[in-house]
């Protein structure tokens, strides 16, 4: 394993969205499917995963619902919803083009126009 | 969807917190759990594995937290801790807490109160389009006395006006309309027909009334007010259309006006309207004193002031002077019209009153203010270490400041409500003296607006005396006063300068208050040693009233009142009676007759012209009153229709008519050769009110006229009333009375009884009603002032206990100790009493229109006021010093 990279200011969210919207996953899902997604390259703070959690079903952005989990015992999947779709399509495409604009500039080497 | 999910998150936070913060808890142990499993899988022990994933989580009461956060459930969390803790302090510290809120609940109940009755009044709410547009209109006379305008003039500036929109005018008249429980009495507007117009209000059912409806035949029709459809005429839907009697006469009914409409605004009977009907007087091209006169109210163009319309009447005023007839002309000074906003015309006798008391209440208020503000000081200099303790903890500056105004706006909360409940005992206990001094409509509730007021109020009392002492609080370095313990924090300079400040402000504002309380007590005092010039005790007075349509051409004295008098006069406990037409101090009714006399047949000088009032009067008034006479005699039994027609004078007539002769030769004519000789002189009394000055009065003997006498018609056809001198208590015959004139004439049962007693009560009730509450306001405010003065000393005493010990201790005398603190305390009060004398002799001009007796800037009351508190400041401030003068040197040294 490789030295883990930190989390971008602002990503979480999106990622967690990301996460959710392959399926209801409950908190230590979602944790286990952005490292497993990530092959393991991101760090993510577990103190800061419910909060952020929160945040969304807050904005309703995600919904919960309390199941099973794997091994029959209660836990809460949260799933996305149909505001958190919208918003995750908006992100992704914001981030695209941000990480083309940064990396037109970065990628450049010479002077020259 | 998404705008709902915050609100349910919200929710079910705040309805279900324990709920949701089980949920949390199972969630996250659910987490920890499953973490620890996949950890026990590489290897590591149960224990070390939960432990580990416990760490990486962190603590559950944290993750508990963070979650409300996560809901912005932050504020709100904050403001219940905040709450709930102070509370807690508040209980905790009892004294302070009660001292404040009854400081809080006089000051803001005082100006609930006081603003109820503004509400009521000043801020009247008009139910007309653009009240503030509205305007009186009227004629002034020589001694700039309002009088109605002559219809001549009104038609006048109606044509000619170009800063008024329309002008419209109205005449009340005693009006009974016929329902089904009989004869009810209404108040009865004859008005143009365009004045719902200039009101700028349309009828809830109906129409207005049309030009054409003001001329004879077309114009029985009439408008009702709600309250006459549904309480007289049970709210009958087809009303509109239907003929009802009013005076005995059948008006068709061609409008019901909305809920709330009233006009004129103060008059609070159930109203009726008809068109003023133009007769051949009105049309007539010449004036005289006879001419139709009518109340005027018009509409301001926009932009035009009520004294640029004022002035531009007098302009067409002046103009139609010169067609009056020479006698009227003589009467009218240049500038004689005038406009004034009509919603001052209805309160315009209190607004002085109200003005005055509206800042006494502001000022007590601001003394409140300050002496809570200095007790929050006090208490938040003891309470440093305790805010120190918190800042180290991490509470930010911005925290404590808002904790410490939580407490501060509890305060006022709490204060407001007990302040509120107050204003309405105080309503209550002035509920008549204000019903009838400033004509209330009935009992004052509190409205919106008034609530809204009050809480504004709250509010802002809670900022002056919580933000500024908190924010100071907040910000004293922590270590300092950490490493100090509570007793040795003295407190930094600019926080005793602060408070000193403040008692000085409080004991001046409160010498203000003082001193216009004295003011007016003297006033009062004054007015009541006044010699009346007549009796007051065992008097009765009856002024009966008959529908005056009813008896329109009829002789009410020889009908009505003579025979009522016959009665009265053989009931038991009455040992004198008579009809008299005036009566001290009554806002009645009074006829001036304008006589010129010659002063010399041979001299050109101009005649003396006087004005004086004319009075018919039985002998018994020189009994009942008490009248006494200068020279000659008054009437007697002697006098019969058959014999020479006598009169008397004041002697104020007499001195003016001093000039011409002795007045005891003079006589008047009556017409018709009748000539009443003048008999006697009697002394002056107080006519119109007690702070007027007696004026010329001529006495007609009542018996001896007849109807086709010139005098007969103003004075015993106009008004009259029956006085009588009882034997016992004036009361005990109030029923019989009633009885008796029920038995002569049903029509007589809505006369007025009152004992003279009453009456002076009554003419002096704007001194007294302001001496009243003035009473309790200076009261009040000199009882916090005192507070806050002795609250100031005796916590700088306890401060300094220790200083106080080591002195003692090093041989200081105690009774020096005293007289230290009492210097400190004479001081303070000096300076207040300084800055209190200089605003109350500013103040004292606000009053001055109540004064009588007294000048406004009247040395002995603002010598004798400040001595008071300059006397109650160092008995407040005596308490502490001598407890200080008694400290223990050793216990006070070992307290630290």
């Amino acid at each position: 394993m490789g030295k883990q990279l930190e989390l971008l200011q602002g990503t979480l969210d999106m990622l967690i969205l990301k996460a959710v919207s392959l399926g209801p996953l409950h908190g230590y899902g979602v944790l286990l499917r952005i490292q497993q997604i990530s092959g393991d390259q991101l760090e993510i703070q577990q103190g800061s995963l419910y909060p952020a959690l929160y945040r969304l079903e807050h904005q309703g952005l995600i919904a919960s619902d309390w199941g099973e989990s794997e091994n029959n015992r209660k836990a809460r999947f949260y799933r996305l919803t149909t505001a958190g779709r919208k918003k995750l399509q908006k992100e992704m495409e914001n981030w695209n083009r941000m990480a083309d604009v940064i990396g037109a500039i970065l990628s450049r080497e010479t002077e020259e126009a | 969807m998404r705008l709902t999910a915050p609100f349910r998150s919200w929710w079910k936070a705040l309805a279900h917190r324990r709920e949701m913060e089980a949920e949390v808890e199972a969630e996250l142990q659910f987490h920890v759990e499953r973490y620890a499993e996949d950890m026990m899988r590489n290897g590591m022990s149960r224990e070390e594995a939960l432990r580990h994933a416990r760490v990486e989580l962190g603590s559950i009461a944290v993750q508990q937290e963070k979650n409300r956060f996560s809901r912005g459930l932050r504020p709100w969390d904050d403001l219940q801790a905040d709450v709930r803790y102070a509370f807690r302090q508040l209980r905790h510290a009892p004294a302070f807490t009660i001292t404040v809120l009854l400081v809080l609940t006089l000051g803001i109940g005082a100006n609930a109160a006081m603003f109820s009755i503004i509400d009521a009044t000043l801020l009247h709410w008009l139910p007309y389009r653009q009240p503030s547009q509205l305007v009186s209109l009227y004629l002034l006379d020589d001694h700039r006395d309002i009088s109605w305008a002559y219809y001549q003039d009104l038609k006048e500036w109606q044509r000619r006006s170009q800063r008024l929109q329309e002008i419209a005018y109205y005449d009340a008249f005693e009006g009974f309309l016929e329902t089904k429980s009989g004869q009810e009495q209404v108040s009865a507007q004859s008005v143009s027909s365009n004045i719902f117009s200039v009101l700028g209000v349309q009828p809830e059912r109906g129409r207005t009334f049309l030009a054409s409806e003001q001329t004879s035949g077309n114009n029985k029709v009439i408008i009702l007010s709600e309250p006459v459809w549904r309480i007289m005429l049970h709210a009958d839907p087809d009303v509109v259309g239907k003929t009802v009697r009013l005076n005995d006469q059948p008006y068709t009914v061609v409008a019901i006006m909305p809920l709330g409409f009233a006009f004129p605004a103060n008059d609070h009977d159930p109203q009726v309207w008809v068109p003023a009907e133009l007769t051949p007087a009105h049309q007539k091209p010449t004036l005289d004193w006879s001419a139709p006169r009518y109340q005027v109210i018009g509409r301001l163009r926009s932009g035009a002031t009520p004294s640029a319309a004022g002035a531009e009447l007098s302009g067409i005023e002046g103009r139609l002077v010169s067609q009056y007839p020479e006698e009227m002309k003589a009467e009218l000074p240049p500038a004689r019209a005038g406009a004034m906003p009509y919603r001052e015309t209805l309160v315009k006798d209190s607004r002085t009153a109200l003005l005055a008391l509206i800042a006494a209440v502001s000022i007590m208020w601001l003394i409140a203010c300050a002496n809570v503000a200095n007790l929050m000081l006090a208490r938040g200099m003891a309470r440093q270490r305790e805010i120190a303790v918190r800042g180290a903890l991490g509470a930010s500056r911005w925290r404590v400041v808002r904790q410490l105004f939580t407490e501060s706006l509890i305060l006022s909360a709490l204060g407001s409500a007990a302040g509120l409940a107050l204003s309405q005992l105080a309503l209550g206990i002035f509920d008549r003296t204000l019903r009838t001094q400033l004509n209330l409509p009935g009992r004052l509730v509190p409205n919106p607006a008034v609530l809204g007021a009050l809480l504004a109020l709250s509010v802002v009392s809670a900022v002056l005396c919580g933000l500024f002492p908190a924010w100071l609080a907040a910000r004293a370095p922590l270590e300092h006063s950490l490493r100090q313990s509570t007793m040795q924090a003295g407190g930094g300079r600019t926080r005793q300068r602060l408070q000193q400040a403040m008692v000085i402000s409080e004991i001046g504002l409160s010498l203000v208050l003082l001193v216009a309380c004295g003011l007016l007590l003297r006033t009062v005092f004054a007015l009541r040693r006044v010699p009346l010039g007549f009796r007051t005790d065992h008097v009765l007075m009856l002024q009966p009233k008959l529908p005056r349509y009813k008896y329109r051409n009829i002789d009410t004295n020889r009908t009505a009142y003579q025979p009522l008098l016959q009665r009265v006069q053989a009931l038991p406990g009455v040992s004198s009676a008579t009809i008299t037409t005036l009566l001290p101090l009554r806002k009645g009714f009074g006829a001036v007759l304008t006589l010129n006399v010659q002063t010399d047949k041979k001299s050109t000088a101009p005649p003396v012209q006087i004005d004086a009032q004319l009075k018919a009067a039985g002998p018994e008034l020189q009994d009942i009153l008490g009248l006494r006479m200068v020279r000659g005699r008054f009437f007697s039994q002697q006098d019969t229709p058959d014999s020479q027609l006598v009169a008397v004078v004041n002697r104020t007539f007499e001195k003016l008519y001093m000039p011409a002769g002795d007045v005891m030769n003079y006589g008047i004519g009556l017409g018709k050769g009748r000539l009443a000789k003048i008999v006697g002189v009697i002394d002056d009394f107080h006519q119109t009110s007690i702070d007027r000055p007696a004026f010329p009065e001529i006495d007609f003997c009542g018996p001896q006229l007849r109807a086709t006498d010139g005098v007969y018609q103003p004075t015993l056809l106009a008004h009259v009333e029956i006085a009588m001198r009882t034997q016992t208590g004036p009361e005990q015959l109030v029923p019989a009375l009633r009885r008796t004139m029920l038995e002569v004439n049903p029509d007589l049962q809505a006369g007025e009884i009152q004992t003279m007693e009453q009456v002076v009560e009554d003419s002096m009730g704007n001194q007294l009603l302001a001496a009243h509450l003035l009473e309790v306001f200076a009261g009040s405010a000199l009882l916090v002032a005192l507070a806050g003065l002795y609250g100031l000393l005796a916590y700088l005493v306890a401060q300094r206990t220790r200083e106080m010990g080591i002195r003692i201790a090093l041989g200081a005398q105690r009774h020096k100790i005293i007289e230290m603190l009492l210097g400190q305390a004479g001081r303070l009060l000096l300076a207040g009493a300084a800055m209190g004398i200089v605003l109350s002799y500013a103040a004292a001009r606000l009053i001055a229109s109540f004064l009588y007796g007294v000048k406004p800037h009247d040395v002995g009351t603002m010598l004798a006021v400040t001595a008071l508190l300059l006397a109650c400041g160092l008995a407040a401030a005596y308490v502490p010093a001598r407890r200080a003068s008694r400290v223990d040197p050793l216990e006070a040294l070992r307290t630290e």
